[in-house]
C-alpha cells in the first residue's frame, strides 16, 4: 500500500516570479530615462559648495542654463552665445505658458566671474523672469 | 505500450535565472549613478535687475555688496566690511529679518562668493533674499 508524502518540508513551493520582473523591468526602465536625461542637462561643473536650502519645491527647470569657468553657456550640450540664449528663453518661456511658470535653474562654476553670471541674470530679469534658482553642491 | 511525446508538443523552459542576475545588476548600477547625480541642492533668490528708479521703491532696503578689494573679496554691509562669511554671519543675525535682504553682487567676484552670501542670508533667517546683479 503506498501512502503520500506528508512531509512539507520537503516540497518544493512555487513562487510566481511575473510580478516581480514586472516591477524591476519598470524600475530599470525608469532610471534608464532620468539618468539619460539627467546626463543631457548638466554639464560637468564645479558648482558652489553650499548647503542650498531646505525647504525647495521639486519643481522641473524647464531650461536649465549652465555656465562654465570660462563664461561659456552650455545648454543641452551645445555651446551657445547670448543671442541664441534669448531665443531658447523666449522658447522655453512660450512654452512653460508665461514667465511666472518658468523657474530657470542656473547652474554656474563657482570659479566662473559673477560678472557673467550678471549678465545672464540680467537678460532673464529683462524678460520678466523673478524666479531663479542658483544650483549648489552639497559637500560630500 | 507507453511512446515519449514528440519533441514538438513538449513545452520548452527558458531558465530566467540569468536574464535576472543581469536585471538585478543593470538596476542597482542606474539606482547608484542616479543617487550620484542627484547630490545638487539649489538656492533660490529672486531677480530684481537694477534700473533707473527701482532703488527708490524699497524703503530702507538692506543690503549687502559682495566685491573685490584688490585681492580679496569682500562682504559690505551697509558701511561694515566683513572678510569673511562668518563676521558676515553675525552681522546679519541683529539684523530684522521682515524685510528682506538684497545680495548686490559685483563683477570680479566668483560666483562662490555670490552664493555664500545667499547662503549665509538664508542660514540667518531671512526668508526673502533678492539677487541684484551690480553693473
Amino acid at each position: 500500500m503506498q501512502f503520500r508524502k506528508d512531509n512539507s518540508a520537503s516540497r518544493s513551493v512555487a513562487i510566481d516570479m511575473t510580478p516581480m520582473i514586472d516591477i524591476v523591468f519598470q524600475l530599470l526602465i525608469f532610471f534608464l530615462v532620468t539618468a539619460q536625461m539627467a546626463e543631457r542637462t548638466r554639464a560637468d561643473l564645479d558648482l558652489p559648495q553650499e548647503s542650498g536650502e531646505e525647504a525647495m519645491e521639486n519643481a522641473l527647470a524647464g531650461l536649465t542654463i549652465n555656465i562654465e569657468a570660462d563664461g561659456s553657456i552650455v545648454v543641452d550640450e551645445k555651446r551657445i552665445d547670448l543671442v541664441a540664449l534669448d531665443q531658447l528663453i523666449e522658447d522655453a518661456m512660450a512654452q512653460a505658458g508665461g514667465p511666472d511658470a518658468l523657474k530657470p535653474l542656473v547652474r554656474a562654476d563657482r570659479n566662473c566671474d559673477a560678472g557673467r553670471l550678471n549678465e545672464i541674470l540680467s537678460r532673464l530679469g529683462a524678460k520678466g523672469l523673478g524666479a531663479i534658482r542658483l544650483a549648489t553642491e552639497r559637500s560630500r | 505500450m507507453r511512446f515519449r511525446r514528440s519533441g514538438r508538443d513538449r513545452k520548452p523552459e527558458l531558465n530566467l535565472a540569468s536574464m535576472i542576475d543581469a536585471t538585478f545588476l543593470l538596476l542597482a548600477f542606474f539606482i547608484f549613478t542616479t543617487g550620484a547625480g542627484l547630490n545638487e541642492s539649489k538656492l533660490s533668490p529672486n531677480l530684481r535687475v537694477q534700473r533707473g528708479t527701482d532703488a527708490k521703491d524699497d524703503l530702507e532696503p538692506q543690503v549687502v555688496e559682495v566685491l573685490r578689494d584688490g585681492t580679496a573679496t569682500i562682504f559690505r554691509l551697509g558701511s561694515a566690511d566683513h572678510p569673511t562669511r562668518e563676521s558676515l554671519a553675525s552681522a546679519l543675525e541683529v539684523l530684522p529679518k521682515e524685510r528682506g535682504l538684497f545680495v548686490r553682487v559685483y563683477a570680479g567676484v566668483d560666483v562662490a562668493a555670490a552664493a555664500a552670501a545667499i547662503q549665509t542670508a538664508r542660514n540667518a533667517g531671512f526668508e526673502a533674499v533678492t539677487y541684484v546683479p551690480a553693473k
